[in-house]
């Protein structure tokens, strides 16, 4: 058995109390390209590829979690969580090229995964989306990573830079089909300023909060919505770099691991 | 880690029926304090590897069970210290660390929330001083009438007063496990309310003890208590 990796994904279901465990052989030499589905509902997720840890931690509706094994980049786990359900797949990233896009709109999985192929895809180029609200994940050779997208915004972190580049397409439409559709289209485009990234623009500002609520949520549950509440009512508007340390400092309180993972979420490790 | 906790668990499991056993009959207020001791230990271990509000959580827990230890264990060195209230002083520095346990977590949920929880105080003390009286009415009047002299008296309002604090820290981390259902404190706060509520019943039967034969009240709370015990082990092991 030494020749089978072992993907393990653990979930907390629903009540805390109930905690399930799916273990997921993928034999070696193999892609994750095996086509698996767990139902689980949000909780805490644990993937494991023999006994080294990928990625950990609390996620909620619709959001998505993406990993790779560490040199193996050609090769990912992407889970989407649904709104009742956990829905896991595995796709093989074995070509620098391949664009990858999953979606999960307003919570639940649209399309259990699309991928295209995209040649030379040049990040400059633009990519307009035809999706619902939702989480997305993006897919450029092994690099840039989009994880979330909100109605008429999307943004786009590349880490291949120093400095995140950040992409709106100013045109997000809903197709009928709900096949989301990739096409390149460099007028719909506007590449954010150094200038203006400075600045926090309003999705920002909620990608920021909605990362602090995911995180305040998975802990305190019920009372999330009221902490919500008063956090947005005290820090909306105010400077990035000021909210995010009143955030942080809120979180503070209930532990530095959950400061860092919220420094991870909005891309701002420290 | 977890092989570890699976022995302890085991190990307490173990503890716990070999106090069902007749064979420790009478003798299970050692089973008590031997178990509270080694509670005490691992809340105090989890204290240190925990951080912000569970850390605090578990070393008020912590430090409320050791000082429930030195009463389990000078009551059985020394039984008619009680009738002065000696051991019971332990029980009530223990239920003052509970107690302060479901406080920070009130103001905890206040800090962020940006609301005040005085209600809640109010309402978690009321609530303890109502069940001492409705116990006292229910079944305390005529133990009070048989009571001998006055310390016989004061011992036995100290035993009553015990119900109503632990009734206030159910109700405490009762209000916690409610308000923060869903996360991932709710497991932090429900096990040790449901524990914690055991000892209510636990107190309960105690106090009632004179009117009733010592020993088997005796065991039957010892019992009660090592159950509240092992739910709150169950939280921590479910937590880690």
């Amino acid at each position: 058995m030494s020749d089978v990796s072992r993907l393990e994904l653990v979930a907390s279901i629903g009540r805390a109390l109930c905690r399930k465990r799916q273990v997921i052989p993928i034999a070696q030499g193999t892609a994750w390209n095996q086509f698996n589905q767990a139902q689980l509902t949000n909780g805490l997720l644990v993937l494991e590829r023999n006994g080294e840890h990928l990625a950990r931690g609390v996620y909620q509706a619709g959001e998505l979690v993406y990993v790779t094994a560490r040199g193996q980049e050609n090769q990912a786990a992407i889970a989407v969580l649904a709104s009742e359900r956990f829905d896991v797949q595995f796709y093989p990233l074995d070509r620098a090229s391949q664009c990858l896009l999953l979606a999960a709109v307003a919570g639940e999985v649209l399309e259990t995964g699309v991928s295209r192929v995209l040649s030379q895809v040049n990040l400059v180029e633009t990519l307009q989306l035809q999706l619902f609200d939702g989480a997305v994940l993006l897919e450029l050779g092994i690099q840039s990573i989009c994880v979330r997208m909100m109605q008429g915004h999307f943004e786009c972190s590349q880490s291949l830079a120093q400095t995140p580049l950040r992409y709106r397409c100013t045109k997000i439409a809903w197709q009928e089909t709900k096949l989301p559709s990739i096409e390149t289209n460099a007028k719909s485009t506007t590449i954010l300023s150094s200038r203006m990234t400075q600045e926090i623009p309003t999705s920002r500002e909620d990608l920021i909060f909605g990362q602090f609520e995911t995180l305040i949520r998975s802990y305190l549950g019920l009372e999330a919505s009221a902490v919500m509440q008063a956090t947005k009512a005290e820090l909306r508007g105010i400077p990035e770099q000021q909210l995010v340390t009143q955030l942080k400092s809120r979180l503070q309180k209930i532990g530095s691991s959950v400061v860092l993972d919220f420094e991870n979420r909005i891309g701002q490790s420290s | 880690m977890k092989i570890a906790y699976g022995a302890i668990a085991v190990v307490w499991a173990a503890w716990l029926w070999l106090n069902l056993t007749p064979s420790l009959q009478g003798q299970r207020g050692w089973g008590v304090a031997i178990s509270t001791f080694f509670l005490t230990l691992f809340l105090l271990f989890l204290s240190r590897r925990g951080e912000g509000i569970a850390r605090s959580f578990t070393t008020l827990l912590g430090f409320g069970y050791g000082a429930h230890f030195f009463g389990d264990v000078l009551y059985q060195v020394y039984p008619p210290a009680d009738t002065l209230g000696f051991a019971d002083t332990w029980y009530y520095v223990a239920y003052g660390f509970f107690i302060a346990a479901g406080i920070t977590g009130l103001l905890f949920l206040a800090e962020l929330t940006k609301r005040p929880v005085t209600i809640q105080w109010i309402a978690s003390i009321a609530f303890g001083l109502l069940i001492s009286v409705v116990y006292y009415l229910v079944f305390g009047q005529a133990t009070w009438r048989e009571a001998t002299n006055s310390i016989a008296q004061f011992t036995y309002l100290l035993d009553v007063l015990l119900v109503g604090m632990s009734s206030t820290i159910g109700y405490l981390f009762f209000t916690l496990a409610r308000r923060s259902w869903g996360g991932m404190y709710a497991q932090l706060f429900i096990l040790p309310a449901a524990g914690l509520s055991f000892a209510v019943v636990a107190d309960m039967i105690f106090a009632a003890r004179r009117s009733l034969d010592l020993y088997q009240t005796g065991d039957l709370s010892d019992w009660v208590r090592l159950g509240g015990q092992t739910l709150i082990l169950l939280f921590i092991a479910m937590a880690e």
